[in-house]
């Protein structure tokens, strides 16, 4: 008990010093808080209501009243892609958290116990993982139809496969460290070593994940978005934003090219965070920053 | 050998797990099909004509047998919009796909791995910082809004190359013009992911005591990298691009889309909007299909790019 | 005229640490079939010695400042790069510690000699391969013809060292580097590949520039030996004379830690000997004589001034304040 908290603090602990001295980790988290902040505080910083539609400034070039321009409904681009953090955040976060929780608890129970539960676990887990993501989503959404909730457990459940198989790559090698081992030994039961020992220990490589495809669910709810079978319209979210510019490309470029772009900075947020998280948390790496 | 048929041997099952999945994603979900095709106001009498016309009414376990011997079969159903037999249909689309997704991995491969050496031989030069932010690009950008700037720039300002369209079967200059785009805009998608695990792998290579060997025969530094290093590195570089295939697929779903091109992708998502359950199934299927069979060749590959591997 | 001269060598390595000067001033040089040992515990720049006279250093964080490496009247660190391509492995070549890993695992080992034949000697296929097995056939591998078409990994540990030397003689080279060629092997075959080593320096008339930090294997083989510490040379003199009369207080310390050389040490029954300390690091070197922490015979001076290499007669050379 007493060694895995050690090990805890010395992460929780060298932290800070470890973001600095990655600084596109720094970028990325600077890109994500940005991103988190337009979310939040969306009704307040954006210029025009999304939704609201003005017919007499319609697909308006960027100027100084509509800085990114407007829509064929003469909104503001600009405020629907504020609102559109909002979306994309939500989605991201609750289905990497359902993702991760189911994930972890199907990893943590195969890789602990292993023999014919993980065999039987992990058979169904490659299955999944034998369709292409994408797929999956497309194929859950159109069983459950349209709309957020939809969305959120078909990139969730689309994530469980990877999350498990992270979880149970790490379990295997806490299980056999020493404080594993002891408190075995001492007779802690199967749920207390699980939940006391091991998941403290796998935390870090989850979390790394957490942050990757927090990036990856953001770009499948824009995609689903897209493809009009995700998030429906007037709802702003960045895939019908930008599915709704394609409409218009010849005319105005800009719906499209704006709307893809929020996509893709947060979406290099959340990577180069999540990147600079693992190289900073390998331990491999640690020792070549520290030696040179 | 043994090797081979081993690995041939368990992919059957496989296989029949991928149906299973298929059968499960559309059937075992509370609520008839025939309810969501029909719509909430469909009369009882409707619902239930749809649902003996089909089949759905009997137990699950028996639709499932079904489902299964008849798909081992090649018999995907009837599709509920046009009626025409899916399999037949899948036909049609599959060779647009196999085109978009044969030239954009190899534009992928090409980018990725030229740009994951490139970088590797000199590790932090200005070359391997833009690769990196190439790469970087590559696993950020939505493949549909990298596929839309492509249009705007080369399509619709340049006018270089059409946009919309997968052109005339038989008419190969027209078909390679119109795949130009929509290559690149998967290619690129992909190519991100290669170029990461071509350079980590070909670093860690490159460290490695026989590489020294290599040089002090005096060996040209190209001959060095490519037939000494590369080979060894190659086994990861192979297992990525063969995983990368699924988000390739993936990519393919949209760049259909965005392009307007005949394919299974965008049969697949036309089959969704329509909610014309069984072409969705068949065209999930046979693309699922696709991926296994290609990690089935990566693996295959492994044999025989290292003899520790076949003779093991 | 020397076949190889090393001249104020300085290879220093670049880091976030600070700069380390793994070879600092080393000068000696390598007749024409010769065996000349070069000796010193690891991490005293004999390796970099080497390598840098092959150009095999990873540069960054490795830079050759000051120097010549004289060879065939020209100086090696001058010549373009396709020049020393064409010099190595054709008149200069080299065999590693590691023979397990330094084979390519995913090449034959007949492909691995037959690439070098076919680089150097302008050999068609066919040639070059009938080559590498009579090579195979000169190392004494047993049936060389199918071992040829075997890769490293079914190989044992002795048998890919005879296989790195046959590679490394194929072309004839004027001269051998030979890096630790027998640490990493069993002590019954470590006696083979020296005995190997040997046989075919005879026949071919290669000089061999030996690396080793045990100085037993010299003993048999070298006719000079070059003791380096710290990037430094400390002592060089003939085989018997470094044996015999040793005059560096780190080269006796070499010896002493030597269990058996013939039967003086048993006779007199002297304890087996460690120096005492480490190495120091490369980035952290004492002041004065580097190795004066370590050494039993420390003077005051020791500990502020370097000492010089001075000549103390019969191509005897010293670098101690013992001998001003």
């Amino acid at each position: 008990m007493r060694d895995a908290n050690y090990q805890k603090d010395k992460k929780t602990e060298s932290g800070l010093k470890m973001l600095k001295r990655s600084p596109t980790a720094v970028i990325g988290l600077v890109i994500v808080l940005i991103v988190i902040f337009c979310g939040i505080f969306a009704p307040w910083i954006s210029p025009y209501d999304p939704i609201k539609t003005d017919l007499y400034s319609r697909l308006k070039a960027p100027d100084k009243d509509h800085w990114l321009g407007t829509d064929k409904l003469g909104r503001d681009v600009l405020s629907r892609i504020i609102w559109g953090a909002r979306v994309s955040l939500k989605v991201g976060v609750i289905s990497v958290g359902i993702g991760m929780i189911i994930g972890v608890i199907i990893g943590l129970i195969g890789g602990y116990f292993g023999g014919i539960t993980e065999k039987a676990i992990f058979s169904l887990v490659d299955l999944m993982l034998s369709v292409p993501p994408l797929l999956l989503a497309l194929a859950i959404v159109a069983t459950l139809g349209p709309g957020i909730g939809p969305v959120m457990t078909a990139v969730g459940i689309s994530l469980i496969p990877i999350f498990a198989r992270v979880a149970r790559g790490s379990v295997l090698t806490v299980k056999e460290q020493n404080y594993v081992v002891s408190a075995r030994a001492l007779g802690a039961s199967h749920l207390d070593i699980m939940l006391r020992h091991i998941l403290p220990n796998i935390l870090t490589p989850v979390i790394v994940m957490a942050t990757l495809y927090c990036a990856f669910a953001i770009i499948m709810e824009a995609a689903l978005s897209f493809l009009g079978i995700g998030i429906q319209p007037p709802e702003p979210t960045w895939g019908t934003i930008l599915s709704h510019g394609q409409q218009h490309m010849r005319t105005a470029a800009w719906i499209s090219t704006f709307s893809g772009l929020a996509i893709t900075i947060t979406v290099l947020g959340f990577n180069l965070l999540g990147d600079g998280l693992r190289d900073l948390m390998d331990p491999n790496m640690r020792h070549v920053i520290q030696t040179k | 050998m043994t090797y081979i048929i081993k690995r041939l041997l368990l992919f059957i099952p496989t296989l029949i797990g991928v149906i299973t999945l298929v059968f499960l994603i559309l059937h075992a979900i509370p609520g008839s099909p025939a309810t969501r095709v029909l719509g909430e106001f469909a009369t009882a009498e409707s619902i239930a004509e749809f649902e003996r016309r089909l089949g759905l009414d009997r137990p699950l376990i028996e639709q499932y047998i079904d489902f299964v011997t008849s798909y081992a079969t090649g018999d995907f159903g009837e599709s509920y919009r046009t009626g025409e037999e899916v399999i037949d249909q899948l036909a049609l689309e599959l060779p647009y796909t196999l085109h978009l997704v044969t030239a954009g991995m190899i534009i992928a491969i090409i980018i990725g791995v030229g740009l994951g050496i490139v970088s590797a031989i000199k590790p932090n030069s200005l070359l391997d910082n833009i690769g990196r932010i190439i790469a970087l690009l590559g696993v950020s950008m939505p493949v549909f809004w990298s596929g839309m700037i492509l249009i705007i720039l080369f399509g619709l300002k340049l006018g270089w190359f059409p946009i919309i369209g997968a052109g005339d079967t038989g008419d190969v200059p027209d078909i390679l013009h119109r795949l130009v785009l929509p290559a690149f805009t998967v290619g690129f998608l992909t190519s991100g992911v290669i170029m990461r695990m071509t350079r980590s792998s070909m670093l860690e290579v490159l460290d490695q005591d026989y590489i020294r060997t290599a040089f002090s025969k005096g060996l040209a530094d190209t001959i060095v990298y490519l037939k000494h290093a590369l080979k060894n590195a190659a086994i990861p570089i192979v297992t990525v691009i063969g995983l990368s295939f699924g988000g390739l697929l993936s990519g393919t779903v949209l760049t259909e889309t965005i392009f307007a091109r005949h394919g299974l992708g965008k049969f697949l998502v036309d089959a969704i909007l329509w909610k014309d359950y069984p072409a969705a199934q068949g065209c999930i299927f046979v693309i699922s299909l696709m991926f296994l069979v290609i990690n089935l060749i990566t693996d295959l590959i492994y044999g025989v790019l290292d003899p520790r591997i076949r003779h093991a | 005229m020397h076949l190889l001269q090393i001249k104020n060598l300085k290879t220093y390595f670049y880091t976030t640490d600070g700069i380390g000067k793994a070879v600092d001033d080393v000068t000696f040089s390598l007749e024409k079939s010769e065996t000349l040992g070069l000796v010193g515990e690891s991490g005293c720049g004999k390796s970099v010695t080497a390598l840098s006279v092959m150009r095999l250093l990873k540069e960054p964080p490795a830079r050759i400042v000051n120097g010549q490496i004289l060879f065939d009247g020209t100086d090696l660190l001058r010549r373009t790069k396709k020049d020393i391509k064409a010099i190595l492995g054709k008149r200069i070549s080299m065999i590693f510690q590691e023979p397990m890993t330094s084979l390519n695992p995913v090449y034959t080992i007949g492909d691995q000699i037959a690439e070098m034949l076919s680089l150097h000697e302008d050999l068609a296929k066919k040639q070059s391969w009938e080559r590498a097995v009579d090579m195979l056939a000169k190392v004494q591998i047993p049936s060389p013809e199918k071992r040829a078409y075997e890769y490293p990994h079914q190989l044992s540990g002795g048998m890919r060292q005879r296989a790195m030397i046959a590679m490394a003689l194929a072309c004839n080279p004027e001269i051998l580097i030979a890096d630790e060629p027998t640490t990493a092997l069993d002590v019954t075959v470590q006696a083979q590949i020296i005995d190997l080593m040997m046989q075919l320096k005879n026949e071919f008339g290669t000089a061999i520039l030996l690396i080793t930090h045990d100085l037993g294997v010299v003993a048999q083989t070298a006719e000079r030996i070059v003791v380096m510490y710290t990037g430094k040379i400390v002592e060089e003199a003939e085989t018997l004379a470094i044996f015999e009369d040793p005059k560096h207080p780190y080269t006796r310390g070499l010896l002493q830690s030597l269990p058996n050389i013939g039967y003086r040490s048993f006779s007199r029954r002297q304890p087996l000997h460690e120096i005492e300390g480490i190495v120091p690091s490369l980035y952290g070197l004492p002041q004065g004589c580097s190795f004066h922490p370590r050494c039993p015979d420390v003077m005051a001076i020791c500990r502020q001034t370097a000492p010089k290499l001075v000549d103390i007669g019969d191509n005897h050379n010293v670098q101690c304040h013992l001998y001003p």
